[in-house]
């Protein structure tokens, strides 16, 4: 018997050797995202955990800043807390030194944070409370080490300093917390109580100006384009140079807005609005690419149908066109959202890289966006930081992976089958 | 009485001559079939009847078209009148995705054609009743237009073009998609349609051409070589080329 083929067993098996080979590299790619991802975990995960020292402290009216009634009343915060930290670890500090490595336990922030407790609660006043604080970014990196079994070859802490930080675990008084304010709190200088809320409410007002910007210039345009102009040479260019600005690197974007928008017209540095208006353009070739596919996606027989019952070209657009081609142009937008959402060269070049401590109101105000603030932070060399700029990461994946699957849900929820 | 009249009409796409010379007169009232071999230029002659062809790219148009007896290419002519006056059913039934009840009511809609909604459900169930489609679909108006089958959605188109009253109704090819039972629906729906508008259909079922048709109509190559009256057509062609189309020695 003859066999037909002669060659099938080789072809066979370059068949599989292909498929072996493109699995490979899925599972490649595969790894390599989950080692990201799992990378940034590790890091991450430990700022959402903060330690924190319970303290019994006095707001004994001794302690009062002022008496006298027109002033803002205040109390002498490190005063009560030295003395809580002394009546707790039994020590009395006779130098300038030792004063400072008991004081170095807790976080130098905690006057402001106990100053705004009593503001909240002015009944306190002349009574003892148990108060939870925030422990010093040194203690706490400490802390952590010690659950990982890891010892740094030159201590955070002065030796007298781990002493008393085995003293007051031994009381039960150091826990580790869920850090809250890493969400409800702005940039500070301190590592434990600076927090991501600024830099979302900038990213929010900054991402609400691209989109009230590029969406009706983006979808303007490719409806024009697709729809309305007569295919000749002009058109032809504005749409090679509308798919080269596409590839253009972002940060000359940047250059145009600080120089347009800033030195230009004048408008306020470092806002979400100047951030927002570069970010457009950004986004724009994004939001007239892929309208222009959902368009073309549109089968000419519902045009042709339009028409042929007399529909103007307006009509045709609007009634039928638009809405079908929605599904893709919401995808497009999102899409390009998540894109400028993690841009961070060109806001660096409007200002948006200056330390915000406080949320902006309107999108005037100076603010910092996620991934800006991911690049201050970076920049410390505190090991609270490194940690925190892993958080930030962290939850700016989380979003971009939310709007990937809203994007997704979106498009399923929409598309319509001819 | 002819309801339309081409003279003369040339069609070119780019350099491409499509038509040449074709005139051509649409009996009110009848239905008048376009026959010919694929490419001969049948369907293109058919949108220009309703400036269809206005919407490609590169498209010349010389000669007339009338519409009693007014040029339709004329500058002051409103090309949304024209389309409200003649109606087009197309190849692959093209039902807009939204409901039933929308896609018939959608042309009566842009041309204000109603004043109560009563006005608009009458319109529906008359134009659905026309294209004998109401009984099929009369309790399930709100379904999408594209949920139904394919003879069902060319019917639907169908009922949406009668919606707008035309008083010609252009055909092109519309039974193709469709299987032989849809096929006969849709034509007893047309040989209905011609107590009260003339119907152009373009065909490539000579049968059909012929039961249906009481003008032909053959073109080919760009030309019009042949129309008169059905009958005569088929038993007695007069030129060579239509006697070797009919008879079907052609390729």
């Amino acid at each position: 018997m003859i066999k037909p083929f002669p060659n099938i067993n080789r072809r066979l098996l370059k068949d599989r050797l292909f498929k072996a080979f493109s699995a490979g590299l899925v599972l490649l790619i595969l790894s390599l995202f989950l080692g990201l991802f799992a990378g940034i975990c590790w890091k991450g995960l430990s700022s959402f955990f903060k330690a924190e020292i319970v303290l019994d402290l006095s707001f004994s009216k001794r302690y009062l800043k002022s008496t006298d009634p027109g002033q803002e009343q205040a109390l002498n915060y490190n005063f009560i807390l030295r003395k809580a930290l002394q009546k707790e670890l039994d020590v009395l500090p006779q130098t300038l030194e030792e004063n400072r490595e008991l004081m170095g336990l807790v976080s130098p922030t905690t006057d402001i944070a106990l100053h705004s407790l009593f503001q909240k609660n002015p009944e306190i006043l002349g009574t003892r409370r148990q108060i939870s604080l925030r422990v010093s970014d040194n203690v706490d990196q400490t802390l952590k080490m010690k659950i990982l079994d890891f010892e740094p070859a030159n201590s955070l802490l002065t030796e007298t300093q781990q002493e008393w930080l085995e003293t007051l675990k031994d009381q039960d008084q150091i826990h580790q917390r869920f850090n809250t304010s890493f969400f409800t709190s702005s940039d500070s200088r301190d590592p434990m109580v600076a927090g991501i809320w600024a830099a979302l409410i900038g990213s929010l007002y900054t991402l609400m100006v691209t989109l009230l910007i590029s969406l009706p210039l983006g979808v303007g345009t490719a409806l024009y384009l697709e729809e309305f102009a007569s295919k000749n040479r002009w058109t032809n260019w504005i749409e090679i140079n509308i798919a080269n600005l596409a590839a253009v690197p972002s940060i000359i974007f940047g250059l145009l807005g600080l120089s347009i928008f800033l030195t230009v017209w004048g408008l306020p540095r470092s806002s979400p609005l100047v951030g927002g208006m570069t970010l457009a353009l950004i986004m724009m070739p994004t939001v007239v690419v892929s309208t222009r596919s959902a368009l073309k996606a549109i089968p000419k027989g519902i045009r042709e149908g339009a028409f042929a019952l007399g529909a103007s070209k307006v009509q045709t657009t609007f009634h039928h066109v638009l809405p079908l081609a929605l599904p893709g142009i919401i995808t497009g937008a999102i899409l390009g959202l998540a894109r400028t959402l993690g841009e961070s060269a060109p806001l660096l070049l409007v200002g948006m890289v200056a330390f915000v401590s406080q949320p902006p109101l309107t999108p005037m105000d100076a603010a910092t966006v996620l991934p800006v603030q991911i690049f201050t932070w970076a920049r410390n060399p505190e090991r609270g930081f490194i940690e925190n700029t892993a958080g930030a990461i962290f939850v700016l994946i989380l979003i971009l992976i939310g709007i990937s699957m809203i994007a997704k849900i979106l498009r399923q929820r929409f598309e319509r089958k001819w | 009485m002819a309801k339309m009249q081409a003279q003369k009409l040339n069609l070119y796409y780019g350099y491409k001559q499509v038509l040449q010379d074709v005139s051509l007169n649409i009996p009110a009232k009848q239905v008048t079939s376009l026959i010919g071999p694929s490419g001969c230029g049948k369907s293109s002659f058919l949108r220009c009847l309703n400036r269809m062809n206005d919407h490609i790219e590169g498209v010349r148009i010389e000669g007339k078209v009338k519409l009693d007896r007014k040029n339709i290419y004329d500058p002051s002519a409103d090309l949304v009148s024209l389309r409200a006056r003649v109606g087009m059913v197309f190849q692959k039934p093209n039902p807009f995705p939204k409901s039933i009840y929308e896609n018939v009511a959608y042309g009566p809609r842009i041309h204000g054609m109603y004043k109560t909604q009563a006005d608009l459900d009458h319109i529906v169930e008359r134009s659905l009743t026309q294209a004998g489609l109401w009984k099929e679909v009369k309790d399930r108006l709100d379904q999408m237009g594209t949920s139904l089958s394919g003879g069902q959605q060319q019917r639907l188109c169908i009922a949406r073009a009668v919606a707008v009253n035309p008083e010609v109704l252009l055909m092109d090819e519309p039974c193709s998609a469709l299987d032989p039972i849809a096929t006969a629906k849709v034509e007893e729906l047309i040989d209905h349609l011609r107590t009260s508008l003339s119907v152009v259909i373009v065909t490539h079922s000579l049968s059909q051409a012929a039961r249906l048709s009481q003008q032909t109509a053959f073109f080919h190559q760009g030309r019009l070589i042949e129309a008169s009256p059905t009958e005569t057509l088929f038993t007695n062609p007069q030129n060579d080329e239509t006697q070797k189309y009919i008879t079907g020695r052609y390729g």
